[in-house]
């Protein structure tokens, strides 16, 4: 890296308002998507995003995860109501959404997004 | 352009390096798609793995990603049944980062990644096609009957694959 700055805590000016940096580490996304169907719009530690079946998309991950008790918020916007998702099957690399609307694999749920919450690898 | 030099990265713990290619690196949106079907639940619906533009740009600038092995060995560790958390993510950041790739190159590096292996490893003895690298236009145009979608057992290299 160009510069590091190697500090435990960080404060305000009048030293008030002081958080450690591994609060900061801890509780940060270690990963993160943004999605319309199979093209990402935005992201932060994926690799690549799967397309399951209808409704149902993997996300993968560069760092993998230390284990699979990492929170996994999720949502989609999508055109028909199915606003449920599901996550199934995650694993240290993988995260998988499933919108449960819908039924014929056609067109809900085709925007996901989320995060992955917890320890690194 | 001038090409941007990727600092030396071994030793750095992965995730940071992918801070770095994100603020670096423009995300490259690759055209290429691996079309491909569980050969154990052949019932199901062929799958289509796309790669995220910001790893296809670690990919194709080099000195960031670390070698496919890695992620078999952790792999392996995690099909344990007694597994609880990962002892060897010291192998993602400590292993020497692999050379820059070409976009086909990435795809191939990519499929050995996030495809099961029961898929890839044996291909050329599958009595039908079960992996197929395409571009995005060869796929349908539309997610009518999504789950009805297979690769065409007929596949030619110019045709639409599923």
């Amino acid at each position: 890296m160009a510069s590091i700055l190697r500090v435990n805590t960080l404060t305000d000016a009048s030293s008030n308002n002081s958080i450690a940096t591994s609060v900061l580490h801890n509780g940060s996304a270690k990963a993160w998507w943004s999605s319309n169907d199979t093209t990402l719009k935005d992201s932060y530690n994926i690799a690549s995003i799967t397309d399951v079946a209808g409704s149902t998309y993997d996300f993968t991950f560069t760092a993998a995860m230390a284990n699979d008790d990492y929170a996994y918020p999720c949502a989609t916007l999508n055109t028909t109501g199915n606003d449920v998702i599901l996550t199934t099957g995650v694993l240290t690399t993988r995260v998988r959404q499933k919108g449960i609307g819908s039924t014929d694999g056609s067109a809900g749920d085709t925007q996901p997004c989320g995060a992955a919450i917890g320890d690194l690898a | 352009m001038t090409k941007i030099e990727t600092p030396e990265f071994q030793g750095t713990h992965l995730w940071d390096r992918l801070c770095w290619a994100k603020e670096k690196l423009e995300g490259k949106q690759s055209d290429y798609r691996v079309v491909w079907e569980d050969p154990d639940n052949l019932d199901e619906c062929a799958k289509v793995t796309v790669p995220d533009p910001n790893w296809m740009a670690c990919a194709l600038q080099g000195g960031i990603l670390p070698p496919v092995e890695v992620y078999w060995a952790l792999n392996e560790d995690e099909a344990k049944p007694d597994f609880k958390k990962h002892t060897r993510g010291y192998l993602l950041h400590n292993t020497k980062p692999i050379d820059a790739m070409t976009e086909e190159q990435a795809i191939e590096y990519l499929i050995m990644k996030d495809i099961p292996q029961k898929v890839w490893r044996d291909y050329e003895k599958a009595n039908k096609p079960r992996l197929v690298i395409c571009t995005k236009e060869q796929l349908p145009t539309t997610r009518v009957w999504r789950n009805a979608w297979k690769i065409d057992e007929e596949v030619h290299a110019t045709e639409q694959v599923a």
